[in-house]
């Protein structure tokens, strides 16, 4: 463990409480994201991946929360530790999140520079003309033209792109070490898209911050991230550099995601799609919850759920029968 | 200011020097303050406040400027049409009609107002546990709630006034032989306390279903959460963003509530079960003249159009006030 580790999670489980019993939503997650490096983590629906963000930021809802465990280590302290108090301190100073959902995300009553300066004012201390005049230059670097005459509108008279832009502000306003970003782009369209990751990029650039992208875009991925984390059924699957994970797939799951991209040249034809569906997080059988859906499954896939083994360096998989070169390249095409 | 940007971290790649001073000449508005704005920019707005200020300047200073004593029977002037000594007649029993119509407003906004008081105190602390708390407690209370409001609230109103009159007004003389407070004593108080607990008892559920449904939305609404990602203290979150979301519905039908209040009070008492005479009400004032009401049907009329104006003020406040707390109404 080194001082570049800015975030180190160890083990981590989340299980949630649900009529159909308990819901192993995180399934002992490890990895660490550095200093100034961005990390994707990429799945469907319903794999963990907000759960882990929202586990790091210690907002799993409880109920249903039954059980979380593990180390969650960030700037050397361990998150599941620290007292609820402890923890909100930390929230924007060495943590911030922006959401899914920027319209739902501002509340409609508060002016938009108040909401950002508000943050400023619980955290640093600093007085209303400190924080307003600060405000105003956060909305102006984020791209809100006119900053200062939209300073007291309302978020509803901004658009979805532009309250995204005021959220990616009110996250960054305190500074922090890590910005956990959920699906922020989804509701937005690919231009606004293409626009809020570079400013992102630009962001992380000159603060020197490290970013967790939670996407199921492999666009997205291909754009942004330095390494990448898969996510099936509440289990990290593979972890690697963003090349690695594109060019040399080590698990069939994401041999299969990238199959399922469209491609232009396979323009005219059927979409491949992963066949069936995730596995009920519920009950989860021996062997690799993958293994239904999977392309090559052996018999061992049935028996044992593989654990996560280096396939090369800096690059884990846990596959009992990873997709060759050949595959991999098969899938790209 | 340069420090500043550079404490905040912010390394604007193109700051602009202008932008402080531009925004120095961006004038701040609270929502409040924008609220009012365009309240008066609504003409039924408007309307409904001027009314509804007469008609509480009447209940609070009415009896004081009553040209007669409400009580006071002239049996020589018995029903009059109105003339320069009595503005608005007298009534069957030789009562000066003006000073009951005022001493009725006083009734009218007395129940109004502690009934209101009674109905969102409830109302709002069993609406928000049951939202805040859900489960069993939430299943009892809107239980409770669907049970009282499964009549129509005159019939339960009625009903309680009519069953519960005699134990309170044994209970409360057995208070006062004990206590010896006057207000204890007196038919119209005893009036005033049964009104307060029939119209209540059906009263709080609307505004229990509300704050109920208000914080279960609130509850789940994407900028708490992002409130209490950025770390802002749960006080803040609930003065500052919950409550001032919450708090529009409740102020309207507060307003609106008003005038509901009135109308049942008014009803009751024309049905002789809320305020008896000789004490004033709007509602019994109207079956007292009943049996002239071919000779002189002002008698009947007056009271009768001053509630339907008071309400009419109430619920045209209460609309005026939806528009206005809605952020979204702004014109630009």
């Amino acid at each position: 463990m080194t001082t570049e580790n800015v975030l180190q999670v160890e083990g981590l489980e989340t299980h949630l409480g649900s009529r159909e019993g308990v819901i192993k939503a995180v399934n002992g997650s490890n990895f660490t994201v550095d200093k100034a490096e961005t990390l994707c983590i990429v799945g469907e629906s319903g794999s963990g991946k907000t759960m882990t963000a929202l586990s790091i930021m210690g907002l799993v809802p409880s109920p249903p929360l039954e059980l979380i465990r593990g180390r969650i280590v960030l700037d050397g302290e361990d998150i599941l530790t620290l007292t609820d108090s402890q923890i909100r301190q930390r929230r924007s100073t060495k943590m911030g999140m922006i959401f899914q959902d920027p319209e739902n995300s501002l509340n409609p009553t508060v002016k938009i520079g108040p909401q950002i300066a508000e943050t400023m004012q619980v955290h640093l201390g600093v007085d209303e003309k400190t924080a307003r005049s600060r405000a105003v230059r956060l909305m102006d670097r984020v791209g809100v033209p006119s900053a200062a005459s939209r300073y007291y509108d309302y978020p509803f008279q901004f658009s979805g792109g532009m309250r995204q832009r005021v959220m990616i502000a009110i996250a960054l306003c305190c500074d922090p070490l890590l910005l956990i970003a959920d699906e922020p782009t989804t509701a937005l369209d690919v231009s606004v898209q293409a626009q809020l990751l570079d400013l992102v990029r630009e962001l992380k650039d000159e603060r020197g911050m490290s970013v967790i992208w939670i996407t199921h875009d492999l666009g997205v991925v291909a754009e942004l991230a330095d390494r990448v984390a898969v996510m099936y059924a509440g289990y990290i699957v593979e972890e690697g550099p963003v090349d690695d994970i594109f060019f040399r797939p080590k698990h069939r799951y994401t041999e299969a995601l990238l199959q399922s991209l469209p491609k232009v040249e396979r323009k005219g034809t059927v979409l491949t799609a992963i066949g069936g569906m995730p596995p009920s997080l519920a009950n989860l059988d021996a062997g690799c919850p993958f293994a239904p859906r999977c392309s090559g499954p052996v018999d061992r896939c049935w028996e044992e759920n593989p654990t996560l083994t280096e396939m090369s360096e800096n690059h884990i998989a846990a596959c009992w029968n990873p997709p060759s070169e050949a595959e991999a390249a098969a899938a790209r095409t | 200011m340069a420090d500043t940007v550079e404490e905040s971290g912010v390394q604007p790649a193109a700051e602009r020097p202008s932008l402080a001073a531009e925004f120095e000449a961006v004038k701040q508005r609270s929502l409040w303050m924008d609220a009012l704005d365009r309240l008066v920019r609504n003409k039924a707005a408007v309307i409904g406040s001027i009314i509804a200020t007469i008609i509480i300047l009447m209940a609070v200073v009415g009896p004081y400027i009553a040209p007669y004593d409400y009580l006071r029977n002239d049996f020589s002037r018995i029903a009059e049409a109105p003339s320069w000594d009595h503005w608005m007649g007298t009534d069957v029993l030789g009562r000066d009609f003006t000073s009951r119509i005022l001493n009725g407003a006083r009734t009218a906004v007395f129940v109004a107002v502690v009934v209101l008081v009674i109905s969102v105190t409830i109302g709002v602390t069993l609406g928000a546990t049951a939202g805040f708390v859900g489960r069993w407690v939430d299943d009892v209370i809107i239980r409770i709630g669907e049970l009282l409001s499964a009549f129509p609230n005159i019939l339960m109103a009625a009903f309680l006034s009519v069953t519960m009159r005699e134990p309170v007004t044994i209970f409360l003389a057995d208070i006062y032989s004990k206590t010896e407070w006057g207000i204890l004593n007196q038919r119209i108080y005893i009036d005033y306390f049964m009104m307060f607990g029939a119209i209540s008892a059906t009263e709080w559920v609307g505004y229990a279903r509300l704050v109920r449904g208000q914080v279960l939305s609130l509850k789940e609404m994407g900028f708490i959460r992002a409130e209490r990602a950025l770390g802002v203290p749960q006080r803040m979150i609930i003065t500052k963003h919950l409550v001032p979301n919450a708090i529009s519905p409740i102020v309207v039908s507060v307003s609106a509530g008003v005038g509901g209040v009135m109308l049942t009070e008014s009803t009751l008492s024309f049905l002789g079960l809320g305020i008896q005479p000789p004490a004033a009400s709007w509602g019994n004032m109207v079956s007292e003249n009943l049996t002239r009401w071919r000779y002189d049907p002002h008698l009947v009329v007056m009271p009768g159009m001053v509630l339907a104006v008071a309400v009419f003020g109430f619920n045209f406040l209460g609309d005026g006030l939806n528009d206005a707390l809605n952020p979204r109404a702004i014109q630009r």
